[in-house]
């Protein structure tokens, strides 16, 4: 039963009493107890494998979901950050200016606004005087329908203020500033009339562009002049406006 | 002949989930470490209850257990800490009157044999039942276990020449012990 045989412990140990105890001392453990400690035993490594196989499967799927959800959260933050193009990127170079369609001009928009009122004002003055029979025709949008409209509308004015009565005293103002205006209008030649934008080929000369631009200040159309302006400086830093 | 594994060897086989392998190492020192238990409490119930306790411990123990020392050290220092913590917890004094006499199951033996060896087996557990806790359990740990004196120091938490007196002590009084009813039941080994 020893398994350590030092040599000192000769004198510690008695021979006799070493063979008298192996002798006497044989039990035996009993049978349910070493039951108890096997089962014991085996069932703790069920339990091992229990965990070792949910981490089998656990530990991939968990990483799967990991890298899923990752990739959902990346393509959404991608799809919001591709913001929705502007309604008019040119806009923002020229705050106050019209939105005109692609293919119309400025000559077009302002025929148009200006035939609109000279139609408005025409009903407004049939309405006013019985006795007149004003022809209310949607103007023509070409210009030489509308310069002849204009001058229809002032011939019809003059031919109001001689007959009108105190019910049209404010009629002759306005119809007055819409015949000078429009009169100044319909005065100048079709071919000088001014655009709000430059065109490409102005674009294309800086020389150009800065004609281009003088004349919209003429014209009045300070706003698109500058705007006009700041895109030829971008376009070209170095110009510098002849004095 | 198969090279027998050492009880390190399948002590790591079963950390490793090999149940069978714990049943052998488990053979190998479960009655050993069941009568030291029994002589060492000197009653059947504690010694049954701390035997679970133990077994449990080492079974708990697998993940982390090295091969630093014998296994058999390994198993008896934690059986001693078990015994010691078990007498804290439950304030018992131990007391020889609990041991059963007809506990050997060795069916070999005749009737009158079987007499004989209880009456011896009964001085023997009377005269342990005589000696101090420490140099019963310093004896208990020699013969059962076969530890040197240097490990049983280790075990019990003594010096070596403190554990060597106590097994010198227990082995003359159980000498004297057994000298005492002279001629009776002494037998030549």
């Amino acid at each position: 039963m020893n398994q350590d045989n030092d040599k000192p412990e000769a004198r510690e140990v008695d021979p006799q009493v070493s063979a008298h105890y192996e002798k006497l001392a044989d039990e035996k453990t009993p049978a349910d107890l070493d039951q108890a400690v096997l089962r014991e035993a085996a069932r703790a490594v069920r339990a091992d494998n229990r965990k070792g196989s949910f981490g089998a499967w656990f530990r991939p799927v968990a990483f799967m979901a990991t890298v899923g959800l990752s990739l959902a959260i990346i393509l959404d933050l991608s799809d919001t950050s591709i913001l929705s193009p502007l309604a008019d990127w040119s806009i923002d170079a020229a705050p106050p200016a019209p939105t005109l369609a692609p293919t119309e001009t400025a000559v077009d928009a302002a025929q148009k606004n200006r035939a609109q009122s000279t139609v408005s004002e025409m009903k407004r003055q049939k309405r006013s005087v019985s006795a007149q029979s004003l022809t209310v025709d949607a103007p023509d949008i070409s210009s030489d329908a509308f310069t002849t409209e204009v001058e229809r509308a002032e011939q019809r004015a003059q031919e109001m203020e001689a007959n009108s009565g105190p019910g049209l005293q404010s009629e002759p103002a306005t119809a007055e500033q819409f015949t000078e205006s429009q009169a100044a209008f319909a005065t100048r030649p079709l071919s000088m009339m001014t655009p709000l934008v430059c065109s490409d080929e102005q674009k294309s000369d800086v020389d150009e562009w800065w004609e281009c631009v003088e004349t919209l200040r003429q014209s009045g159309l300070d706003e698109a002049a500058d705007s006009e302006l700041e895109s030829l400086r971008e376009t070209f830093p170095d110009f510098e406006p002849p004095e | 002949m198969g090279v027998t594994p050492e009880d390190s060897a399948l002590m790591l086989r079963y950390k490793d989930g090999d149940v069978a392998a714990f049943e052998t190492l488990y053979r190998r020192h479960n009655d050993s470490l069941y009568r030291y238990l029994l002589r060492l409490s000197l009653n059947r119930d504690t010694a049954e209850d701390v035997f679970q306790e133990v077994w449990g411990k080492i079974i708990k123990a697998r993940h982390s257990y090295r091969p630093t020392a014998k296994f058999t050290t390994f198993l008896y220092r934690v059986a001693h800490n078990c015994f010691i913590d078990y007498v804290r917890r439950n304030n018992r004094h131990l007391v020889s009157s609990a041991m059963d006499p007809d506990c050997s199951p060795d069916p070999g033996d005749e009737p009158d044999i079987k007499a004989e060896k209880s009456i011896a087996r009964e001085r023997l557990d009377a005269a342990l039942g005589t000696l101090p806790d420490e140099q019963r359990d310093v004896f208990l740990l020699h013969e059962e276990a076969g530890l040197s004196i240097d490990t049983i120091a280790q075990v019990t938490g003594v010096n070596r020449e403190t554990a060597k007196s106590r097994l010198r002590y227990a082995n003359r009084k159980l000498k004297t012990a057994m000298a005492e009813p002279a001629g009776q039941t002494q037998r030549t080994a």
